[in-house]
């Protein structure tokens, strides 16, 4: 041990400036945002601070410890010398958990401890930065193990990608996990596979270079390696279940509902334009999206219907059957701006405000998406269209509420809630709101999974102002999204609020100003799912449209 | 006990081979100075003694361990000093001492010290700051301060000026001693600085190990003979075995040099072949001797090609 430290000791002397430079932009790129040290104004420069930064030091760092006793040649200074190989690995890898894994560790420690992160949630962030962390470092150690200077790794590495990328790209394998296929519905398993096998391989590729000397056979195994690691993480994907420990999160797992029923309303229209996978050749050929208007009846006040999946069949009477995948999640809106206030002021106890500009557009249920010459074959048949929908009901949930002024915040099971600015516009206010959230891809549920979204539909935000028995409701806003942190997402909220209403009476006259937000309170609602349900559909004499000529206009018809 | 041996050892870079077949034996405590013109496989045949290179065939022994298996143990009583060798060079000369300090067993402070002060080493200058020959002498202070018990220099004193180089040397001589042998093995050009210290020399050329003898021995079957007669003479025909680099500069003169004199017999031989006529024979140096060696060989090469 004392060998190991006496070689720590030499390279930390060594290469002082960029493991503290490592230390601190690791720092940097988590806490920077949590304490608000990057720029606002320059998303470019707070974007390279954050996130470049820490990945161009972490590889030069890692390629100049490894490199400073170099594996390869015959003039490295401790191959004279009693210095075991395995020795020296183990001082060098010290050095990467040191100047790399032990800051990413604390800092997300102190991140998920400040959050009042759930344990489950803790431990997978940890495992998660940590992990991906040193298996980045693993990765630049293994290509500075085999070359001689920082450019020849750099190098390494481009090449490296290149050859998996077009190799990938050339063998589709169905079990390999190629890098670019990140559309997978749960990726996370393979990519925790990745990160676990790829490290073994890069450690046992280090230490065969270090023992051996034999460049070349570790340049043959490693070529043999990348393959067989990509292809295990496919098959074998790893999950860490942390999910099942997870009792404290705050979904509600939903009842099944009743009652509610649904129709498509004909006719049919197209909808944008894509491409679909021809089974035929494997390849991508254009295809438009086939939607139809639908309408909902039986809706409980304050609830709202979402839809998570179409599954659709087309039967003709000539025996012919034309099966289409689940649409997958249907992410925007199924519910009214109305039917959102409904459900806030239900929550809140609130009257909804009468009248509320409500949305007029009939809902519009992406069906199917179909190339252009399927449905150019299938022109002038008529079928029977069968659609099975998976919906969901959401009610919203009083989350918390914080005082309405800037600085404010609010944590709670992970997340974090700051109002930044607040803004006072011609009678409106705009409040910047910063969501920030503890999260892993080793959690697949509740709000600390990755795909869990920080958007008005998920939450709904009402300024009240008590003193005055008067409330504002917000309008629909997209949150702005900072550049992803690994164990923190962050998303940016400017939430303009208008009109202010009496609570249970009319609409008030009087705009918002500074003295009505002194008063105020910030009331943040999350949507929560509180049903499931599933209808089938059925259409007879359906004729699959044609897309139009000009790509980018959309039919009439989608707008009656 | 043989410090040093090597059986049918060879390596090659692709085609081109570097060593070829040799066999080689230095006893513990000699002074082995390992000559050959450039590209002759010098340093190749020290980094396969050392395991910096594998061999293509054949094995080698240093210190009775086979040179594929050196390990940390045994580089504690090797020293190795090269040109070219990597060196920590954002070091100063005091750090690096601190460094290999706690590697050796047999570290000796006092010895650094007084190396340290004969070298003239500035111990707070980083390494790369240093000259080429205070470089050198930075490392081979690192490498004597343990007293190993073998010690390869390859080509330690290109480049170096005289009193560098006598530094050096110095630093070699005066190892204090121990009851334990020492051997050193020298690859150089500076053929005059190893004559000082050598008592074994190998010639080596082309990978193949032409020479390898004592150097007292190869000093004293070389010589350089002219032969002045009163009238024109006539170098015999065949040219007698061991005589190179035979000469005629004016028709009654004829200049060779021998390399299997016997200085028991003298010229006796020699005055036989040419009654009558005054000969005049001279010890050669080694570097002469070298020379000779060096254009023999390479004569040899052209002619078989």
């Amino acid at each position: 041990m004392s060998a190991v430290l006496h070689l720590l000791r030499k390279d930390l002397r060594h290469l002082w400036a960029l493991a503290l430079a490592g230390i601190v932009f690791s720092l940097v790129s988590t806490l920077g945002w949590y304490w608000d040290l990057l720029p606002r104004s320059s998303g470019f420069l707070a974007f390279v601070t954050s996130q470049i930064a820490p990945m161009v030091i972490l590889f030069i760092a890692s390629v100049a410890v490894v490199q400073s006793d170099p594996a390869v040649g015959d003039r490295a200074f401790w191959r004279t010398r009693p210095i075991p190989p395995g020795v020296l690995l183990a001082a060098k890898a010290l050095f990467l958990v040191l100047v790399f894994g032990l800051p990413s560790l604390l800092v997300n420690l102190y991140l998920a401890v400040s959050m009042e992160t759930p344990s489950p949630v803790l431990l997978a962030m940890v495992v998660e930065s940590t992990g991906m962390i040193l298996a980045e470092c693993l990765v630049a150690a293994l290509a500075a193990t085999v070359t001689t200077s920082l450019m020849q790794a750099a190098a390494l590495m481009l090449a490296a990608a290149i050859a998996v990328l077009a190799v990938g790209a050339l063998v589709p394998l169905p079990n390999l996990f190629a890098p670019w296929r990140l559309d997978l519905p749960d990726h996370a398993p393979r990519m925790a596979a990745v990160g676990l096998f790829g490290g073994f391989a890069a450690l046992i590729l280090i230490a065969h270079q270090y023992l051996t000397r034999r460049t070349v056979r570790t340049f043959v195994l490693l070529a043999v390696f990348i393959p067989a690691v990509l292809f295990s993480s496919g098959r074998w994907p790893v999950s860490f279940r942390f999910a099942s420990l997870d009792s404290s999160d705050t979904v509600v797992t939903p009842e099944k509902s009743t009652g509610v029923q649904m129709m498509l309303i004909p006719p049919t229209i197209t909808w944008g334009y894509g491409s679909v996978n021809d089974p035929a050749t494997g390849r991508a050929v254009r295809a438009h999206t086939v939607a139809m208007n639908a309408a909902m009846r039986s809706v409980p006040e304050g609830r709202i219907i979402q839809v998570e999946s179409i599954a659709s069949t087309i039967r003709y009477p000539d025996g012919e059957e034309l099966p289409f995948g689940s649409t997958g999640k249907v992410y925007w809106p199924f519910y009214s701006g109305l039917a959102q206030a409904q459900a806030i002021c239900r929550e809140l106890g609130l009257v909804p405000p009468a009248p509320y500009p409500d949305d007029s557009r009939r809902p519009v249920l992406r069906l199917f998406s179909v190339s252009n010459e399927k449905a150019k074959a299938l022109s002038g048949k008529r079928g029977t269209l069968t659609a099975t929908l998976k919906l969901y009901e959401l009610a919203f949930h009083d989350v918390a509420s914080i005082p309405a002024r800037p600085g404010a915040r609010l944590v709670r099971d992970g997340q974090m809630w700051k109002i930044r600015n607040i803004e006072v516009l011609k009678g409106s206010i705009v409040v910047a709101l910063q969501h920030l959230r503890a999260t892993s891809v080793l959690i697949t549920q509740g709000p600390a999974r990755p795909d869990f979204r920080s958007d008005g539909y998920r939450f709904g935000f009402v300024l009240l102002n008590r003193k005055r028995g008067e409330f504002s409701l917000s309008n629909f806003r997209w949150p702005s999204e900072d550049t992803p942190q690994w164990t923190v997402d962050i998303n940016n909220h400017n939430i303009s609020f208008g009109q202010p209403w009496k609570v249970g009476g009319p609409p008030i006259d009087t705009p918002l100003d500074e003295s009505w937000i002194s008063d105020a309170e910030m009331v943040i609602m999350s949507a929560v799912p509180v049903g499931t349900f599933e209808k089938q559909l059925t259409l007879e004499n359906f004729e699959i449209p044609q897309a139009p000529d000009t790509p980018d206009s959309v039919p009439a018809s989608y707008w009656q | 006990m043989n410090a040093i041996e090597c059986e049918n050892l060879s390596r090659s870079f692709g085609r081109v081979p570097a060593v070829q077949g040799l066999d080689l034996k230095i006893p513990e405590g000699s002074f082995f100075a390992l000559l050959g013109p450039n590209g002759a496989g010098k340093s190749t045949l020290l980094k396969l003694l050392l395991n910096l290179l594998r061999p293509t065939s054949g094995r080698s022994r240093v210190l009775g361990r086979d040179s594929g298996s050196l390990g940390p143990a045994d580089f504690r009583r090797i020293g190795y000093v090269a040109d070219g060798q990597d060196l920590p060079d954002w070091m100063t000369v005091s750090q690096l001492l601190a460094f290999c300090r706690p590697l050796y067993p047999t570290w000796d402070d006092g010895l650094a010290t007084r190396l340290r002060g004969q070298f003239d080493l500035p111990g707070d200058r980083p390494i790369k700051k240093l000259s080429r020959g205070m470089r050198m002498k930075a490392a081979l202070l690192s490498s004597l301060s343990y007293r190993p018990e073998l010690m390869v220099l390859d080509e330690p004193f290109g480049g170096l000026d005289p009193l560098v180089r006598d530094d050096f040397i110095q630093g070699l001589l005066e190892i204090p001693g121990d009851d334990r042998p020492r051997t050193f093995i020298v690859s150089s050009h500076d053929i005059d600085e190893v004559e000082r210290l050598a008592d074994q020399v190998g010639f080596l050329a082309a990978g193949r190990l032409l020479v390898h003898e004592s150097a007292d021995a190869l000093r004293g079957r070389f010589r350089t003979v002219e032969v002045v007669g009163t009238q024109a003479v006539s170098s015999p025909s065949p040219v007698p075995a061991g005589w190179t680099e035979v000469k005629q500069p004016a028709e009654n003169v004829i200049q060779f040099v021998c390399n299997s004199f016997d200085p028991a017999e003298g010229d006796g031989g020699i005055r036989a072949r040419f009654p009558g006529s005054g000969i005049t024979v001279h010890a050669m140096t080694l570097a002469e001797i070298f020379l000779v060696l060096a254009r023999t060989h390479r004569e040899s090469g052209r002619a078989a090609s």
